[in-house]
């Protein structure tokens, strides 16, 4: 056995099986889950921005051309009553998973 | 008791469990590979973490859900990789001064010290070759599919270490 194979040896014998740390899974697990919440929030927001878009641009075509019930439905407090039922569905949404954003995004860093 | 395969799938579809049955079952061996590639045995379970958070992201990608581990250890290194780039950047960015920084204690036992330090004086290519084939005994091939690399730059890899440790040891 040559000197680079007993260092190797040593190397492996050294590395492997490491000691599983019970929390090994969980911290997984809690990565997994800041991660698939900041992808949610994402959504929602890219979802209440479409939305919101669609509604402004549409809005004054449809009041314009249509009839009682578009005019109804574009008239201002109707489309700033959507957006804010919109933005408070995020909002109760964020509310509802402030532990896992509080660990992840807050103070400023999203790792913990 | 569940294939890789099966798991996979269960993963992908949603079933509870499953993912952390995949991580239970390969945890072992996606750590040990990491701290073969990072001295720091803090670094190198951050590493293992963020390899099973990108195979939780990308399982649907998974062409091959029977080998996911060869998948996982691939991942491994790929997230090695680059926080090693990352530090590499943020060394040149914040000045030289932190080479001189004393490094970050080795946790295997003393007189593995000087073994882990000579391996890892060989490049992150060259240790994962080398830990793959020679620790794991995995062939050149699956290796080569496993790092995404050609055959012929794994076996030139494992050739080049032992000759660097040879070297570093003195032997002729």
């Amino acid at each position: 056995m040559t000197k680079v194979d007993d260092v190797l040896s040593e190397v492996w014998a050294a590395t492997s099986d490491p000691p599983a740390p019970l929390a090994f899974n969980a911290a997984v697990l809690e990565r997994i889950a800041r991660r698939r919440a900041l992808r949610d929030i994402a959504f929602a927001a890219m979802l209440a921005f479409a939305v919101w878009a669609v509604a402004m641009a549409l809005g004054p075509v449809l009041a314009a051309e249509a009839g009682l019930l578009n005019a109804i439905l574009t008239t201002p407090a109707v489309l700033y009553s959507l957006q804010i039922v919109i933005a408070g569905l995020a909002v109760v949404y964020a509310v509802r998973n402030m532990p896992v954003l509080r660990r992840s995004v807050w103070p400023l860093g999203l790792r913990r | 008791m569940l294939t890789d395969g099966e798991l996979v799938q269960a993963a992908r579809r949603g079933q509870k469990g499953a993912f952390t049955a995949l991580m239970t079952r390969h945890q072992s061996a996606a750590r040990s590979f990491a701290r073969r590639l990072s001295a720091d045995p803090g670094e190198a379970d951050d590493i293992a973490q963020d390899a099973f958070v990108f195979a939780w992201s990308n399982l649907h990608r998974l062409r091959a859900p029977e080998r996911f581990k060869s998948w996982l250890l691939g991942a491994v290194l790929n997230t090695a990789r680059s926080r090693m780039r990352s530090r590499a950047r943020r060394r040149a960015r914040d000045g030289a001064w932190l080479d001189a920084a004393p490094q970050a204690a080795q946790a295997p036992g003393e007189a593995a010290v000087t073994a882990v330090q000579l391996f890892q004086a060989l490049s992150l290519d060259q240790r994962a070759a080398l830990a793959l084939c020679h620790g794991e005994g995995w062939s050149h091939a699956e290796a080569a599919e496993m790092l995404g690399q050609p055959l012929g730059t794994v076996k030139s890899n494992i050739r080049r270490a032992k000759e660097k440790l040879r070297t570093l040891l003195g032997e002729p």
